[in-house]
C-alpha cells in the first residue's frame, strides 16, 4: 500500500466579511463545507470544479497560505497551520497566468532569487538553475528579461521556479490557463516528466482532457463539497451505461431543445452555439431508440455529424456538476 | 559568508526587480534632475532669506532631504510592486526569514538614498562655490547613512499601508512633505512651535538635519553620538513597527482570509 502524504479530513473554510461603519453588514461565505481526501506519494491528483467551487481555497490551505476554519490537514506529516516553517521547504506551488514572476529580471535571475529564498546552497545553485532551464526549454533565453517572453515561456519559467527547491509535492493551480495548444502540451509533458521522477502533483484545472490525460485520481468539487473522487476511468464508468448522442444543427430554438429533453430516456440535453451552428448532446441509456425520435422531433432541420459515443470526462463533469443542462 | 552574500544578492535583485525607475532616462529625470532642481530651489531660497549665512549647512541639510525619493517612494515599491506583480504571496510562502528579507530589500534604497543626497550636495557645492572640511566627510556620511536608514523604516510602514489602501501616492506625498517641514532643513528648528518640535523628535531626518548643520556650519562633533544613537533607535523602532504591520497583514490573509496578498 502506498503512503498517503496529503491527508485532508473534514476541512471547512468560512469567510466572514463586514462592510459599512455605522450600520455594519456581515456576510458569511462557506467556501469549503467539509472536504475529505488523501493523496498518495507519487500521484498526480486533480481537483476539478467550476469557478467558485473552492479549488483555490483548498490549494491555499495546502500551501500554508490560508488556515482552515475547522478540520485536519496533514502534509508530509506536518500540520500546515502550526508547522508551516517546517513544511515550506518541502513543497512549492505554481499559479496560472502571466504574473507571479519578476518581469524586469532575467529568467536566470528569477530562479536565483527564489533559490536564495528557499536557502539553496550557493554552490548548488548554478547547476540546479541550469538544469531547470534546460528542463523547461529556456536555456537559450536564460539571460533575457521575462517581459520579453511569450505567455507559454512565462508559464514554463513558473514551473522552473516551482522546482527550485526540488519539492516533494508540487501544487499547480490552473497551470495551463490561457496557453496555446502547443505550449499546453509542452507543459503537460513537463508535468508527466516530473511525476516520473517521483514528484507528487496536485493540480486544479478547468480542462477535462488535461485532467483525463494527466491525473491518476480526480476529485470533483462543487460549492465547497466533493461530489466524486476516483480515477478518470472509474469515474467515466460511473455514468451507468449512459451514451452521448451528439449532432449539429442550424437555427435551433429553445422550444425545440425543450422538446428533445422530453424524449423518453433522455437524461440531459446540453447545447452550445458557435456562429450559426448549434451542437446538441443528449445523455441517454438507449441511444439506438432515441436516434429516430430525434429526426421525428426535428423535421425540416438538417442534422449533421451525428455520433454516439461513451461519455468523456467532460460529459461526466457536466452530469455531476451541472452546466448548461435543460 | 554565505548568509552575507545571500543578503547582498537579495538586496540587489529586489532593487532591480521592484524599483520602477531603473530605466536610464527615467532614472536621470526622477533620481537626478528632480533632486537637483529641488536643491537648487531651496538653496536659492535660504540664500536669499538668510543672506548667505550658514548656507553650507542648509545646502547639506537639503541634500539629505533628497533621500525621500528612496526612503519613501522607493521603499514603498518593495511592497506595492511585489503585490502588483503577484509575487508577494509567493515570497511570503517561502521559508526565508521575512525580517531579513525586508531589511535586505531596504538596504539598496539606503545606499541609493545616500548616493542621491551626495549628488545633491556636490551640485550645491559647485553652484554656490562652497566647500566642506575634509574631516567632516566621514562623520557626515555616517550621519546620513543612519538618518536615511531611519527614514526607510518610516517609509516601510507607509509601504505596508498599501496592503490596505490603493491611495498610496496621497500618503507618500504627505509623508515626503511632512519630512521636509518637520526636519527643519530650511529654517532653524527652534523657530518651530513647541508642539511641532516635540512631534519632530519622533520623525526621522530631524536629528540628521540638525547634525548636518552642526557639522558643516560649526564644526561641532560633540552631539554626533547622542543624536545619532537616538536616530538609529528611532529607525529600529520604525522597522519593528513595519514588521508588525506585515505580520498583521499575513494574519489577515492567512487566518481571517480578509486580505489577499495577490
Amino acid at each position: 500500500m502506498k503512503d498517503s502524504i496529503i491527508s485532508v479530513t473534514d476541512v471547512k473554510r468560512t469567510y466572514k466579511t463586514e462592510t459599512g461603519y455605522i450600520k455594519k453588514k456581515r456576510r458569511q461565505v462557506d467556501a469549503l463545507k467539509g472536504i475529505t481526501f488523501s493523496v498518495e506519494k507519487g500521484e498526480i491528483f486533480g481537483l476539478l470544479g467550476p469557478n467558485g467551487a473552492g479549488k483555490t481555497t483548498m490549494i491555499k490551505i495546502l500551501t500554508t497560505m490560508l488556515t482552515p476554519t475547522s478540520g485536519k490537514v496533514s502534509i508530509l506529516g506536518f500540520n500546515p497551520v502550526t508547522e508551516m516553517n517546517s513544511l515550506r521547504p518541502h513543497i512549492n506551488f505554481i499559479l496560472g497566468g502571466e504574473r507571479n514572476l519578476y518581469w524586469r529580471l532575467s529568467a536566470y535571475d528569477n530562479l536565483a532569487y527564489f533559490a536564495d529564498l528557499y536557502k539553496l546552497p550557493r554552490h548548488e545553485q548554478k547547476q540546479t538553475i541550469d538544469d531547470l532551464l534546460e528542463l523547461v526549454g529556456l536555456t537559450d533565453v536564460a539571460h533575457q528579461r521575462v517581459e520579453t517572453f511569450s505567455k507559454g515561456m512565462k508559464q514554463r519559467l513558473q514551473i522552473a521556479r516551482g522546482l527550485v527547491n526540488n519539492p516533494e509535492i508540487l501544487f499547480l493551480d490552473e497551470p495551463s490557463i490561457g496557453l496555446d495548444p502547443v505550449s499546453a502540451r509542452k507543459l503537460r509533458e513537463i508535468i508527466q516528466h516530473l511525476n516520473g521522477k517521483g514528484t507528487t502533483i496536485l493540480l486544479t484545472t478547468h480542462y477535462m482532457f488535461e485532467a483525463d490525460e494527466l491525473c491518476d485520481r480526480i476529485a470533483f468539487i462543487d460549492k465547497g463539497e466533493i461530489v466524486d473522487i476516483d480515477s478518470p476511468e472509474n469515474i467515466k464508468q460511473k455514468t451507468d451505461n449512459v451514451s452521448i448522442i451528439a449532432f449539429t444543427v442550424i437555427g435551433v430554438n429553445m422550444e425545440k431543445l425543450n422538446e428533445l429533453s422530453r424524449l423518453p430516456n433522455v437524461q440531459h440535453v446540453q447545447s452550445s452555439k458557435q456562429d450559426y451552428l448549434t451542437t446538441i448532446k443528449l445523455h441517454t441509456r438507449s441511444p439506438q431508440s432515441i436516434v429516430p425520435l430525434i429526426y421525428d422531433t426535428m423535421p425540416g432541420f438538417v442534422i449533421q455529424d451525428l455520433t454516439i459515443t461513451k461519455p468523456s470526462l467532460e460529459d461526466v463533469y457536466v452530469q455531476l456538476i451541472g452546466g448548461k443542462v435543460l | 559568508m554565505e548568509g552575507i552574500l545571500r543578503f547582498a544578492r537579495h538586496s540587489f535583485l529586489s532593487y532591480k526587480a521592484l524599483f520602477g525607475w531603473l530605466d536610464p532616462k527615467v532614472y536621470i529625470l526622477v533620481m537626478v534632475m528632480n533632486p537637483i532642481s529641488q536643491i537648487l530651489f531651496f538653496a536659492v531660497l535660504v540664500n536669499y532669506v538668510y543672506d548667505g549665512d550658514d548656507l553650507v549647512g542648509y545646502i547639506g541639510a537639503n541634500a539629505l532631504i533628497l533621500c525621500v525619493l528612496n526612503s519613501v517612494f522607493g521603499i514603498m515599491s518593495i511592497i506595492t510592486s511585489d503585490r502588483r506583480m503577484g509575487t508577494l504571496q509567493l515570497v511570503m510562502a517561502t521559508p526565508v526569514n521575512k525580517i531579513g528579507l525586508f531589511l535586505s530589500r531596504s538596504l539598496a534604497h539606503v545606499l541609493n538614498g545616500l548616493f542621491t543626497s551626495v549628488l545633491g550636495l556636490i551640485f550645491g557645492m559647485v553652484i554656490f562655490q562652497i566647500t566642506i572640511p575634509l574631516e567632516a566627510i566621514l562623520p557626515l556620511m555616517t550621519v546620513w547613512m543612519v538618518s536615511i536608514f531611519a527614514a526607510c523604516g518610516l517609509g516601510l510602514i507607509i509601504g505596508c499601508f498599501s496592503l490596505w489602501t490603493p491611495s498610496m501616492h496621497l500618503l507618500a506625498n504627505l509623508l515626503a512633505s511632512s519630512l521636509l517641514l518637520l526636519s527643519g532643513a530650511n529654517y532653524p528648528q527652534n523657530i518651530m512651535p513647541d508642539w511641532l518640535l516635540s512631534f519632530a523628535d519622533f520623525v526621522p531626518l530631524t536629528k540628521g538635519v540638525e547634525l548636518t548643520k552642526q557639522l558643516l556650519n560649526e564644526g561641532n562633533y560633540s552631539n554626533v553620538i547622542p543624536l545619532l544613537s537616538a536616530e538609529f533607535i528611532l529607525g529600529i523602532c520604525y522597522f519593528v513597527i513595519s514588521f508588525l504591520f506585515l505580520k498583521y497583514a499575513e494574519h489577515l490573509s492567512r487566518v481571517k482570509g480578509t486580505m489577499d496578498l495577490d
